[in-house]
């Protein structure tokens, strides 16, 4: 199982956060190299840093994908340097929590324009590039729980990951002739920095405690522990796998069973 | 990949037919010891001997998944000759083709003993044994694309296939914490006999030949082909792995991008 993807470019974005650099570690790992892209270069040169160091390929490249200047002009680089980008994995995501009710207009702009448009422009901005060139891809967005499921105080990032699953679903249909699958992963409550600043601002709304309001979301789910950003990328790696040849469109829970439809 | 199985036990139900001998074959070629369980055992050790040429271990046994009493006795079989079975397949199967109206309830009733009932029993018959050694255990069922559409010509089949959907889930959470990983596969249209089968029958009722309506099926997959057996074992390969130890009670689609939820 070691060298899945030798001698493929893979593109991370959102690579400087805890799964963005889980899944380009793992990636690297099986022999990909990694472009770690993220808003936050200083990160993602981090990120790309220890995948070095660990003795595997990557570089870092700062990213906006909410601009398509800013994702064309990516997209153009990895080309330039790396060739050809075969596997793509979209982990650039944002979070805030709010009251329905006071939710503003521009948070809600924001969320999805990250989350959602975001996405669409990465997807599309390398499949583009892709079909112009006669090359067949695979490509993984992450999604998430919440996109299946109500969220009182996100409503705008419920929202903006059920439309993540409508665009990958989209897109799987317009690219399958074109030999390329596209898919999503849902995770659920993920051991990374996200995670951790929902439940501050959760405590912080609730005067309570963030360590317990966490521990009581891992007691919740069914499996009894919290995910980590290797369970979400082991996930990404197969869906980004040959072995994966048949499913498209699909978006795949990978929650410890918080999710089902 | 080889080795992933290495000392494992497999218990594939339906194992003679196209599937299950597909899943036979990839397990015994990563290691595991197969137990072929299909209602004629002499079909079924044509399927283990298949997988002894290769250089695997299996062995066939006659099973009727829809008698708890020889679902218990081929468990005991199995454990006394190659260890508790750490694996598990249903792939045991029927289906038939009435229109809606013409549906007898002895078929209905057929059709869920053996897809439903018989699923069921397999599944907690293994987990009893895991749960009595305190071992962990990875089990799929195969379910069907079917189960997330309307079946018109074959609701008892559609019907027998999301009762099978709902019951992953039922076991997969019942059973997470014990460490025993419950997740299904929705395949699509399987180059398997039970297809040809459906064809033949389905043109009896839409008057179009047998390859015209296979084919008619055959282009509405998103995809552009038939699904292969292979295509549906390495997913369930990829479920039965220690990769997807946090999907629990999953139902995912293999299907080239016929159905999404
Ligand atoms: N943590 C969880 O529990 C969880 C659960 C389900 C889904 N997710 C999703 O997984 C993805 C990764 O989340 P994470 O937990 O690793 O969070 P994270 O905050 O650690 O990482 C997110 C990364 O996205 C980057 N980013 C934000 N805006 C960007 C932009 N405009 N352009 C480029 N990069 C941008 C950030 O700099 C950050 O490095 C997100 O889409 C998130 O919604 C997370
Ligand atoms: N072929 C497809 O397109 C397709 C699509 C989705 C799902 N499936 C499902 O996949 C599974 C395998 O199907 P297949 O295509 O390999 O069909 P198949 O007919 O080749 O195999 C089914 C096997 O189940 C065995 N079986 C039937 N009743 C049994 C019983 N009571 N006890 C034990 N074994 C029994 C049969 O003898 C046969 O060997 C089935 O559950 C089927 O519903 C098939």
């Amino acid at each position: 199982m070691t060298q899945r993807f030798e001698g493929a470019t893979c593109l991370v974005t959102g690579g400087g956060g805890g799964i963005g650099a889980g899944t380009a570690k793992l990636l690297a790992a099986e022999g990909a190299h990694v472009i770690v892209a993220d808003l936050s270069l200083e990160r993602a040169r981090e990120v790309a840093a220890e995948i070095k160091a660990m003795g595997h390929a990557a570089s870092a490249h700062s990213v906006d994908v909410t601009s398509e200047a800013s994702v064309a002009q990516l997209v153009d680089e990895s080309w330039r340097e790396n060739g050809p980008v075969t596997m793509v994995v979209t982990c650039a995501g944002i979070i805030k929590i709010q009251p329905f009710l006071d939710l503003p207009e521009a948070d809600w702009d924001r969320t999805l324009d990250v989350n959602l448009k975001g996405t669409f422009l990465v997807l599309q901005g390398v499949a583009r590039r892709l079909v112009r060139e006669g090359l067949q891809g695979r490509m993984v967005a992450v999604s998430s729980v919440a996109g299946r499921g109500p969220r009182a105080d996100v409503a705008d990032y419920a929202a903006s990951k059920a439309g993540v699953i409508s665009v990958v679903r989209s897109a799987a249909m317009a690219l399958a002739k074109y030999g390329m699958r596209v898919n999503a992963v849902c995770p659920g409550v993920v051991a990374t920095e996200m995670t951790y600043a929902i439940q501050r601002m959760r405590a912080e709304d609730s005067g309570g405690d963030p360590d317990e309001m966490l521990a009581g979301a891992v007691a919740g789910i069914p499996i009894g522990r919290i995910e980590t950003p290797e369970d979400v990328a082991r996930a990404i790696a197969f869906l980004l796998s040959e072995e994966a040849g048949y499913v498209t469109g699909q978006a795949l829970n990978v929650c410890g069973g918080l999710e089902f439809d | 990949m080889k080795g992933r199985f290495d000392g494992a036990t497999a218990l594939i139900t339906g194992g003679a037919g196209g599937i299950g001998t597909g899943v036979a074959l990839r397990l015994g070629r990563e290691g595991a010891h197969v137990a072929v369980a299909d209602l004629t055992v002499s079909q079924a050790e044509v399927v283990a001997a298949r997988v002894r040429q290769e250089g695997g271990r299996a062995s066939a046994h006659a099973l009727d998944v829809t008698q708890a009493e020889d679902v218990q006795r081929v468990l005991g079989e199995v454990e006394c000759l190659a260890g508790t079975v750490t694996l598990a397949v249903t792939c045991a199967g029927i289906d038939s083709q009435f229109a809606f109206l013409d549906l007898p309830p002895e078929e209905w009733q057929r059709t869920l003993a053996v897809n439903l009932q018989g699923t069921f029993l397999v599944m907690q018959g293994v987990a009893r044994r895991l749960k009595a050694k305190g071992a962990p255990g990875h089990i799929v069922a195969v379910a069907s694309a079917a189960a997330k559409r309307p079946n018109p010509t074959q609701a008892h089949y559609g019907a027998s296939k999301a009762g099978v959907v709902n019951l992953v889930r039922s076991a997969g959470v019942a059973l997470a914490r014990d460490g025993i990983v419950v997740n299904a596969v929705c395949p699509g249209v399987v180059d398997t006999a039970m297809t040809q089968a459906i064809h033949m029958e389905r043109s009896l009722l839409t008057h179009l030949s047998v390859e015209e309506s296979l084919d008619r099926m055959i282009q509405a997959i998103p995809i552009g082909r038939i699904e292969t057996v292979d295509d549906v074992a390495h997913v369930v390969a990829f479920l039965l792995s220690e990769e997807a130890n946090y999907m629990v009670g999953q139902a995912v689609n293999v299907c080239g991008g016929l159905a999404f939820d």
